[in-house]
């Protein structure tokens, strides 16, 4: 048992280590990566802007809008990126994907769409969760109502009830008294 | 004081027909053949046909609803044959026609010689003064006998209750005892003059010497010519006997026969250590020698004292008087005269020691009862008179007569406050202690009045005077309107009694009022204090469950099968216990299944019901789990109702998420979608 808080102590020590190295180790992923491939790169960073854009202005702890945008907009990217590990894989071919404006379209397209569904989707989940919480309060007054008409008025006199009513609650010999004279 | 008993007369009036009274089968008792010359003072005599002995001749006494009877002695004397008794064939209670009621009848043996006392009036039989000895007075003499051996006293000896047995009117026995309260029928004459003092119903059980006193007052009274005794007025009678001596007073003026004069010097004394007993009268009887009685002047004063206009010499006249003129007796008391008198005129010391500490105590207690007038003169006349009765607010009574004139002053609707008083004063205890020698008797009263004491204190149900009523007088019956024409006298026919008037009382009141929690509490011999605490609840509810538990108690205890009516009474007030449990289902449940319970007349079963330990611990379990299931769900309803800013951004949160998955799984499908058509 002494040992187990030395234990998390190490874990988290360990993953503190990670994230301050994390940097570093994408920074040496993405230099390999342009070493190995730079026309892929070249189409991926001009590509992504809009998502590098939407992590910059996403302050969440989650960077949902990050996901949202960044998923679509790559999917706009990999249509390009398709085309030029099908043709011929060179910083020219690059070059003439990023200036043809279809492809760009399709990677702002895709953007957009990450966009509004940033935008869209919440709300229906809200209008979702709102309703599923009005049926589950429902469900639950639908039981009490039982429960009164099961064990009478006075299961809503408990000294806990009464404290979620904000009520006094007054006591004889210690004993909080209830209707029941108890 | 209390009224007159009620006799047995018919509620119409009327000469209306009364079909016959079957008793235990087998006596048939005609309510249209009365017999008036068997008659007592308290009971009227009928004619009685044994229906499997054609040939005796019998009658039954139909005993007063107004008097609590001798049980206990009944069933002593019962099927016994005694010389000089006459014999008790049986007893019981029944339906009375005459009186719309029931009744307690004993059945007799009839005496065909008639009542000695009109016999000789008559002149149709004669007897010599020698013969006497003989045949009345060693058979009666025997009869007491048998008596004291019982430890019965019979308490009702006088002229007319002594009969001639046989036609021939050789055989001589004394009549009834039963019937009504010891000493109750007796005329002043028959009785020592202590127990003359007290109302007929506080005169006492006594003694066999009390019997032999009654039975000298009756040789002497029964003799041939006027008494002088005969007109005298109470008070005179009294006074007289008191001044001159009980013997002086009955045989002045009677012709007491020379033969007969020891015995009644040595039976109407009034010294009881000097009276004499049956050995005395053997000896008497058979010509050995005995003791004589030399006649003694009673203790006097030097001077008298004066009360209330008259002369007293002795502190017993003085005592009695007083307890007649309370206000008059209190400040004489006070005033300190009587203390010096007894101090110097009749020399005794310790009763003017008593009557100062008396007076002393009470200016102490000028405002409380210990202070009271009646209190001061009540213990003034104990102090006087120890023998005398106790006398407090007109309630005069020996002290081993309390029960029966407590009942005869409650039977009669007298006031029974003083009766209370005098108990809660603790007065009893005072007599015993001024009695000049303790004895277990006196150290039994002093124990049984305590207990009454602490019953009178108690007012739950089960206690008060209704339970010293039924402690002290084991023939009274129950008392209860509810059931009181039943006639209930053990503890056997409470319930079917009840049983019995279910469908003509108002259902709606309990079967247990304070009378039959008495009755109950004093004749039933199992501990019942738990079912009497319950019963004495503040709350309607657990009331009826100690109301329920006491009647299921006692069905199952004196193994009573099937009381339908008293099931179905008792059903109906059930509302309130039933609602002591919280869940509907098992109320409902119970609901449904009394009915059939009350069909069966089984009460244990019905509390089975009511009171299962098992069913109260599930419903106070299962209200615990739903007060909880309750609460859990008010506070999940709050919190989703008060969420307010912390909700919406959760909410806002999981729509954000749920969008970047969206977008992520679209994502994976797309990539895929357009990588597997670069591969065809």
């Amino acid at each position: 048992m002494a040992q187990q808080p030395s234990h998390q102590a190490g874990a988290r020590r360990a993953i503190g280590r990670l994230r301050s190295s994390g940097p570093v180790w994408v920074s040496i992923i993405v230099v390999t990566l342009v070493i190995v491939s730079l026309p892929s790169m070249i189409i991926l960073f001009f590509g992504m802007t809009p998502t590098i854009v939407a992590f910059i202005i996403d302050r969440s702890k989650q960077k949902s809008a990050t996901f949202c945008v960044g998923g679509m907009n790559l999917c706009g990217v990999f249509v390009s990126l398709l085309d030029l590990w099908t043709n011929s894989h060179t910083i020219a071919n690059a070059m003439n994907i990023l200036t043809d404006v279809f492809a760009l379209m399709w990677m702002f397209l895709g953007a957009a769409i990450g966009w509004m569904l940033y935008v869209s989707v919440p709300p229906v989940v809200i209008s979702f969760l709102t309703v599923m919480s009005q049926h589950k309060v429902a469900q639950m007054r639908s039981n009490q109502k039982e429960i009164i008409e099961e064990w009478g008025e006075s299961v809503t006199n408990s000294p806990e009830m009464r404290e979620l009513r904000g009520e006094e609650i007054l006591e004889v010999d210690g004993q909080p008294l209830t209707d029941e004279g108890g | 004081m209390a009224e007159q008993p009620d006799t047995q007369e018919e509620p119409g009036g009327g000469q209306a027909r009364h079909p016959p009274v079957m008793l235990l089968d087998h006596f048939l008792i005609d309510p249209n053949a009365p017999l008036p010359e068997l008659n007592t003072p308290s009971a009227k005599a009928y004619e009685v046909e044994d229906r499997r002995d054609l040939n005796s001749k019998l009658f039954a006494l139909v005993c007063s609803h107004g008097l609590p009877a001798r049980t206990g002695v009944m069933f002593s004397l019962r099927g016994k044959n005694f010389d000089g008794l006459i014999p008790l064939v049986e007893w019981a209670a029944v339906d009375w026609p005459p009186i719309g009621k029931r009744a307690t009848l004993v059945i007799y043996q009839r005496p065909l010689g008639g009542r000695v006392v009109d016999v000789f009036n008559s002149g149709k039989a004669k007897l010599s003064e020698y013969d006497m000895a003989k045949q009345i007075i060693g058979p009666l003499t025997e009869g007491l006998n048998e008596l004291a051996k019982l430890r019965v006293s019979h308490r009702a000896i006088r002229p007319d209750n002594i009969f001639f047995m046989d036609k021939e009117r050789q055989n001589i026995v004394l009549g009834d005892c039963t019937a009504a309260p010891p000493g109750f029928d007796q005329p002043l004459t028959c009785e020592t003059i202590e127990r003359a003092m007290a109302s007929p119903g506080g005169r006492g059980v006594g003694s066999v010497s009390d019997d032999l006193f009654a039975l000298g007052a009756a040789i002497v009274l029964s003799l041939p010519g006027k008494n002088k005794v005969t007109g005298m007025e109470e008070d005179e009678l009294i006074n007289s006997r008191i001044e001159h001596g009980s013997y002086a007073t009955l045989c002045s003026g009677a012709r007491v026969p020379m033969s007969l004069l020891e015995l009644v010097r040595g039976l109407i004394n009034d010294d009881e250590e000097e009276r004499w007993g049956i050995d005395d009268i053997r000896n008497w009887v058979l010509g050995k020698p005995y003791v004589s009685i030399k006649k003694r002047p009673a203790r006097k004063a030097e001077t008298p004292i004066t009360f209330s206009g008259s002369n007293h010499y002795n502190a017993r006249s003085l005592a009695r008087l007083l307890t007649l003129n309370v206000t008059g007796a209190a400040k004489f008391i006070k005033e300190g005269q009587l203390e010096l008198w007894l101090r110097q005129s009749l020399q005794e010391e310790a009763m003017a020691d008593a009557v100062d500490a008396l007076v002393r105590v009470a200016k102490v207690h000028q405002n409380d009862p210990l202070g009271s007038k009646d209190f001061i003169v009540t213990k003034t006349s104990i102090i006087l008179d120890p023998a005398a009765p106790i006398r407090y607010k007109g309630f005069s009574f020996m002290a081993d007569a309390y029960g029966p004139a407590l009942a005869i002053q409650y039977l009669g609707k007298g006031d029974i406050q003083p009766a209370i008083e005098v108990v809660m004063l603790e007065i009893p205890s005072i007599w015993v202690k001024t009695q000049p020698r303790s004895s277990p008797e006196t150290a039994n009263l002093e124990r049984s009045f305590a207990a009454l004491r602490r019953h009178l204190q108690d007012t739950t149900p089960g206690y008060g005077v209704e339970r010293c009523l039924y402690e002290l007088n084991p023939g009274l019956p129950c008392q209860s309107p509810l059931i009181n024409e039943m006639h209930v006298v053990t503890i056997d026919e409470l319930l079917p009694g009840l049983d019995n008037v279910s469908n003509r009382v108002d259902t709606k009141k309990s079967p247990l009022d304070r009378h039959v929690t008495g009755f109950i509490a004093a004749r039933f011999d199992q501990e019942i204090k738990p079912h009497l605490k319950a019963l004495g609840s503040d709350s309607e509810e657990t009331a009826i469950i100690g109301m329920l538990s006491l009647l299921a108690f006692l069905q199952w205890q004196l193994g009573l099968v099937s009381l339908l009516g008293l099931s179905s009474w008792v059903g109906g007030l059930l509302g309130p216990a039933i609602n002591t449990y919280h869940s509907r289902t098992t109320r409902r449940e119970i609901e449904r299944k009394i009915p059939r319970l009350v069909r069966q007349g089984s009460l244990p079963d019905i509390f089975d019901l009511i009171d299962s330990s098992d069913k109260r611990q599930q419903d106070s379990d299962g209200y615990e789990a739903a007060i909880e299931e309750f609460v859990t769900a008010e506070k999940e309803i709050q919190e989703i109702e008060s969420g307010g800013t912390t909700n919406q951004e959760k909410t806002e949160k999981a729509g954000q998420q749920a969008a970047a998955m969206t977008s992520v799984i679209l994502t994976m499908i797309i990539v895929t979608i357009l990588f597997m058509l670069e591969m065809i």
